[in-house]
């Protein structure tokens, strides 16, 4: 038999704005577990990422970068910024106890050049000693970074083999990086031969706010990490005592609000996920008893040409499976148009970091969400189909039901 | 069928419009410099405009004709522009250097995804109109 011809898909046919209510409401069950779970799972991914990709227990910066408010923005919000101390400083901080690794990194601003209409931030790093960056650069590109080679974050518009231009000096992009979901996405990576050699430029040009300093004798920032047998609070506060005009921070404390922030949206998500699903559930199961109530008598006729009690209950149950199917599958398709197209909106209304997971896992996802919509809506289905299969023929076709 | 074939020809109005006005008041490229000089995605935007009045141009005209064939012509027409329409941002015209920026978050996506309706719809209604013209 044809499908169309069904009595269960000619039942639903039949009634067209009872079908489209029940299909709209899926829909919007699944709509929200789907959206819902891909959120937050995206939120936990970006901080994860944002974790392994700060990579170290302590940056130490100068006193200055901490009062201007700038700092956290920098680092973890993408804002465009750079401060300066002298490397007399850095040697210091290699002197205190309990230091396992320590790189300089070099910061600088672009300014709104050829090349971009907006400026980006350039990160400068030593490629002897850097244990933060380096790793996952060599992910994308695993040569040494040539003078004047540049490697640039996902949501650049460059591609490798492209020339951008900073301060007047071409740089040749060697590697695009993968998707991190955070800041270091919108910036450019590069030695602190090449870096020098650009804060020169920006000195020579009269574009740098710091006219005073000497490219070779200065560095933005220190990354630590603790050797062992010390504590990171140890490391912090010796250097916060012994080094002056300098800040040492646990990279740990600064992610700390990141994720507060996470948690709290993670939790709305979540309540708002079970309220729409506890709703959802309530009115799938009132409309189900509704319409298996007002058609009694359609059902008891069926039951006198010879339908079996399991046939009565099996139309019943595969009523709610067309409807739920169909309207789950709407669902997670209307999740998906949202989320993956309007993915760095979202990241940029939330400012949080949000990386999607991998295809494999969003796939997963829309199998769990048409899944568990499905499962529900049979669920709720399912003691209308048992009712249905116990009536009592005569009784309802007398109309004293 | 040709019930079906009216309900695409005014959804296929509608999304014109929506890509038309949309680009240009919804979800625009980004907002001008700060010297007042526009970015490169100022010109995708006025480009996916232009085309977004063809295309509503095209969708009105299809009311005004009788035949099925002549319909079904117009609309395949609009399955091109829409293909075009798909490929200025980013791809004819450069958008901005990075894809945080609203015309990559915003306009793109948006267009992407109204000229795809544009297309199935314009597919599907022209070959509603050949079906229903050659009777089958």
């Amino acid at each position: 038999m044809k499908f169309s011809k069904s009595l269960p898909f000619r039942n639903l046919a039949g009634k067209p704005v009872r079908t489209t209510v029940l299909i709209l409401l899926t829909a919007l069950l699944s709509l929200t577990v789907f959206g819902g779970t891909l959120m937050i799972i995206s939120l936990k991914t970006g901080l994860h990422s944002l974790e392994s990709r700060l990579g170290a227990d302590i940056m130490v910066v100068p006193y200055e970068a901490t009062t201007k408010a700038n700092l956290e923005n920098i680092v973890l919000q993408g804002a465009t910024g750079y401060f300066y101390m002298d490397n007399a400083r850095y040697e210091k901080i290699a002197d205190c106890d309990g230091i396992g690794q320590i790189s300089a990194q070099f910061f600088l601003a672009s300014a709104s050049s050829s090349c971009c209409s907006v400026a980006v931030q350039i990160i400068g790093f030593d490629p002897e000693t850097d244990f933060t960056i380096t790793p996952w650069i060599q992910k994308s590109y695993g040569q040494e970074l040539q003078k004047f080679d540049v490697v640039v974050g996902n949501d650049l518009n460059a591609f490798v083999g492209d020339t951008i231009t900073f301060y007047g000096i071409d740089c040749h992009v060697a590697a695009k990086l993968d998707k991190t979901g955070t800041a270091f996405d919108t910036a450019v990576f590069t030695n602190q031969e090449t870096i020098k050699a650009l804060i020169q430029s920006s000195l020579d040009l009269k574009m740098n706010t710091f006219q005073n300093i000497d490219p070779e004798k200065v560095v933005s920032c220190v990354m630590i990490n603790a050797a062992e047998g010390y504590t990171v609070e140890e490391i912090v506060n010796d250097i916060n005592i012994h080094v002056k005009k300098v800040k040492a921070i646990q990279t740990k404390e600064m992610i700390s609000g990141i994720s507060d922030s996470l948690a709290g949206i993670s939790d709305i998500i979540s309540i708002l996920i079970l309220v729409v699903w506890v709703l959802g559930v309530v009115i799938l199961l009132l409309a189900f008893t509704m319409s298996v109530n007002e058609r009694k008598k359609e059902f008891a006729v069926l039951r006198v040409i010879g339908a079996s009690r399991n046939r009565l209950a099996g139309i019943v149950m595969q009523e709610a499976l067309l409807t739920c199917l169909s309207g789950s599958i709407i669902g997670t398709a209307l999740g998906l148009v949202i989320i993956m197209p309007f993915h760095q909106m979202i990241e940029e209304q939330l400012n949080l970091p949000f990386l999607l997971p991998a295809s494999g896992k969003i796939i997963g996802f829309v199998i769990a969400a048409v899944l568990v919509s499905v499962l529900s809506g049979c669920i709720s289905a399912a003691a209308s189909a048992f009712r249905i299969s116990r009536i009592d023929t005569a009784l309802i076709l007398r109309g004293d039901n | 069928m040709k019930k079906t074939a009216v309900i695409f020809d005014v959804m296929l109005c509608m999304l014109s419009a929506a890509l038309c006005f949309g680009t240009k008041f919804l979800f625009h490229a980004c907002a001008p410099k700060e010297d007042g000089g526009w970015m490169a995605c100022h010109w995708a935007e006025q480009a996916v405009f232009g085309l977004g009045i063809v295309l509503l141009i095209l969708s009105i005209i299809t009311f005004c004709f009788p035949d099925g064939k002549t319909k079904s012509g117009v609309q395949i027409s609009m399955a091109v522009i829409s293909v075009l329409a798909m490929t200025v941002p980013n791809h004819l015209i450069h958008l901005c250097m990075m894809t945080t920026m609203r015309c990559h978050s915003v306009m793109k996506p948006a267009v992407m995804i109204i000229s795809i309706l544009i297309l199935i719809c314009s597919v599907t209604s022209g070959m509603l109109h050949r079906k229903e013209e050659s009777g089958i």
